[in-house]
């Protein structure tokens, strides 16, 4: 059963259009990569999965139904918009959010402890949530997000305002819930942060699916014909070659449209050394940026 | 434990660990003890004796008078005006009185003084003067006359007393109950309205909503709010309590002594002043879902004050014709009916119908208010530093149940900016 499935969801506010039709199902214990440009409608499409607006058309099922007020204690929800109890004590704050949770205050003390220690935030455990960095409020939301252990996570913008050793925490953790079994949504930006942590991905614009599926596979759909080599000598004069670049301490040989990489690779064999060949795939930063263009063109 | 109660919980920990929580929960205390102790200090300071000279040349002060049991005063003979003006001129007295020869005829006596002597004494002197004047009349009499007046004004048509001219501390208890009441809203409904501001402010509404249900958070929010008035008003009526057994029993305050409060009034005032609560409350979080910042909910909160107090500026009117269309008018609006009930309630006996009719409106009037609360505070909910309109709230929408244009929405053409951007959602 999927953690996820969302069949063709609409939603407009007067006027505006903010999801035209979506679909997507999210695999139990994956993590999944929402993507798109600003106001292409994650956000709404998130909030409509968390049933805090309905859809116009559609169906959302998450965790194999629709959503119930028992199943929101089984999903932990970072929202884009951050925010926690700027006047309470960090501590007491990250409890009564993990109550309303349903997890008893005693337990929740007894795994902040834990998590505080993890992220750093032990000494700061008294404080006011205001009186903490951008940072640390961004670690503490991470924390309410996780405390009470929910089977599905869902988060919006999960790395922003975090520096590159908690960045690197907060991927770690994220591997860690993935291997503990824990279903991850999450939308974001960071291309090279989706592909460093996703299997799947759904990119959608303008509200619509735009590209959905697994990564490896839609940066395999999205290659050109292209290959990076690195060889021992210079690079011999060969047929079918139509351009040779730099591409980060390699060359990359766009090819012509009848020529074959196994060509290219039979040639090389035969007349140098082959230190490195690889079939040149697009970053997902590139992908993204040629996909929403096309979108925007068409 | 049930997620309203510890929503409940919440909000009366987070407001009762304020300091400013405090100042309030104490002012109202403070102020009552600061007024009877100065009270009570100004008649400690006032003079406790007088001496009073007396020259009768009528030769009609035969028979003595006991000293009055509220008030010490000495009457010195003189024989002569002059020797009493000496006196007077050297301090040994406060005043003297002189009973011309010819008193008997003209009934007239002169009082000389340099400061006027206290009214006790005068009343001593005059009564002194009353007895030697009925020296044939039999002891019933003198005693009769001599304990003056004894004047109950009585309103037969709004059935109440008023003895000795005055309403009594008893039916001033009314009165009290809608100041309490007056001064409850006003410090409380800055808590009130910042049940949905505080959310908004902090950006934690949209966590919250993912753990309960709008309703929940905010049926526990308002139980949380209640909680601080019902704490604010157990502290004051203490205090109050405290306060008028302090001026009747200890400090001896006469008017504190026999305080017989009309139950039936108070019984009213309980009555109409529950859903008007609702009411205002309701109202408040209606107010507060359009505003951005708790700080302009703590300026919105004296405005519902001054309504409440708009029977205290009519007075008058009120006073003189209780059962008129301007005191029913006012009886049967929520926010001014508590205080009108209570000033009609010294001066005229309500009939039960009006206070039911004045319970039920305040009740309807609440639970549209109410109604109106959940709408503004499901519009108004994800739209993090945006104003919520009149013209918005009240509006024919297709879905009522949801924001216009949430903070995040895009614009479906144009921008791509999901922050700033809200789109005409009419």
């Amino acid at each position: 059963m999927h953690a996820i499935k969302v069949s063709h969801v609409a939603k407009s506010f007067g006027q505006t259009q903010a999801v035209a039709d979506v679909s997507f199902a999210v695999e139990r214990g994956e993590i999944f990569g929402l993507l798109g440009p600003n106001g292409a409608g994650k956000t709404t499409t998130i909030r409509l999965m968390l049933d805090i607006f309905k859809p116009d058309r559609g169906t959302v099922s998450i965790l194999d139904g629709p959503m119930t007020e028992e199943k929101k204690e089984r999903i932990g929800y970072m929202p884009e918009e951050r925010g926690l109890y700027q006047d309470a004590p960090l501590e007491r704050c990250l409890v009564y959010l993990a109550s309303l949770k349903g997890v008893p205050a005693a337990q929740a003390r007894a795994r902040l402890r834990e998590y505080l220690e993890r992220f750093d935030l032990a000494r700061h455990k008294t404080k006011k949530v205001k009186e903490l960095s951008k940072g640390m409020q961004q670690k503490a939301q991470l924390i309410n997000t996780i405390l009470h252990r929910p089977e599905l996570v869902i988060i919006d913008e999960p790395f922003t305002a975090l520096d590159p050793i908690n960045t690197q925490l907060v991927k770690e953790l994220m591997r860690d819930l993935c291997e503990q079994g824990t279903t991850i949504l999450m939308s974001t930006h960071q291309m090279h942060q989706v592909e460093e942590l996703c299997d799947r991905i759904l990119l959608i614009d303008e509200g619509r699916n735009v590209l959905y599926g697994e990564l490896d596979q839609i940066r395999r759909d999205y290659s050109g014909h292209a290959v990076l080599v690195r060889v021992g000598d210079d690079l011999p004069e060969m047929a079918g070659v139509e351009t040779v670049t730099d591409h980060d301490g390699a060359l990359k040989l766009m090819l012509a449209a009848d020529t074959n990489p196994q060509d290219i690779l039979q040639q090389l064999m035969n007349r140098t050394v082959v230190e490195h060949f690889e079939i040149a795939v697009p970053t997902l930063d590139e992908i993204f940026i040629r996909t929403v263009s096309d979108e925007t063109v068409s | 434990m049930s997620k309203v109660w510890l929503i409940a919980r919440h909000q009366f920990r987070q407001e009762v660990s304020r300091r400013s929580f405090f100042l309030v929960l104490f002012s109202m205390p403070l102020f009552l003890t600061l007024s009877i102790g100065l009270g009570y200090l100004v008649s400690r300071l006032e003079q406790q004796s007088t001496t009073l000279g007396t020259v009768d040349q009528a030769g009609l002060l035969v028979k003595t008078l006991a000293e009055p049991e509220e008030y010490d005063v000495r009457l010195v003979p003189f024989d002569t005006p002059q020797i009493a003006r000496a006196a007077l001129e050297a301090g040994q007295i406060d005043a003297y009185y002189v009973l011309a020869a010819d008193y008997a005829d003209t009934h007239r006596a002169e009082l000389v003084y340099l400061k006027p002597p206290h009214r006790h004494a005068m009343r001593h002197f005059q009564n002194l003067v009353r007895l030697n004047l009925m020296a044939g009349q039999s002891p019933a009499v003198v005693e009769r006359l001599l304990s003056g007046a004894n004047l109950t004004v009585r309103a037969t048509e709004s059935k109440r007393d008023f003895p000795a001219g005055g309403p009594s501390a008893g039916q001033f208890v009314p009165l009290t109950a809608a100041a309490i009441f007056a001064f409850l809203v006003l410090t409380t409904s800055g808590y009130v309205m910042e049940v949905v501001v505080e959310e908004k402010e902090n950006r934690t509404i949209e966590i919250v909503v993912s753990s309960v249900s709008p309703a929940q958070m905010m049926t526990g929010k308002m139980i949380g709010a209640l909680g601080i008035a019902l704490m604010q008003l157990a502290v004051w009526l203490a205090f109050l309590a405290g306060a008028v057994w302090l001026g009747g029993s200890v400090l001896e305050v006469d008017w504190l002594q026999n305080v017989n409060p009309n139950w039936r009034d108070i019984l009213m005032i309980v009555v109409v002043a529950l859903p008007s609560y609702l009411c205002i409350a309701a109202l408040m979080t209606v107010v507060g879902a359009t505003l951005v910042e708790s700080q302009e909910a703590q300026q919105a909160g004296p405005l519902f004050f001054l309504l409440l107090f708009v029977p205290m500026y009519l007075l008058v009117p009120i006073a003189e014709n209780p059962n008129g269309p301007l005191s029913l008018g006012l009886s049967f609006f929520p926010v001014t009916s508590v205080v009108t009930i209570a000033i009609r309630s010294v001066f005229a006996e309500i009939p039960v119908w009006q206070t039911a009719l004045s319970a039920v409106s305040s009740l309807v009037s609440g639970t549209v208010m109410v109604w109106l609360a959940g709408k503004a505070f499901r519009m108004s909910m994800l739209r993090y530093g945006q104003r919520l309109s009149w013209r918005e709230l009240f509006a024919r929408r297709r879905s009522a149940s949801e924001p216009a244009y949430p903070a995040q929405v895009q614009a479906a053409s144009g921008g791509r900016n999901e922050q700033d951007t809200p789109c005409d959602a009419q």
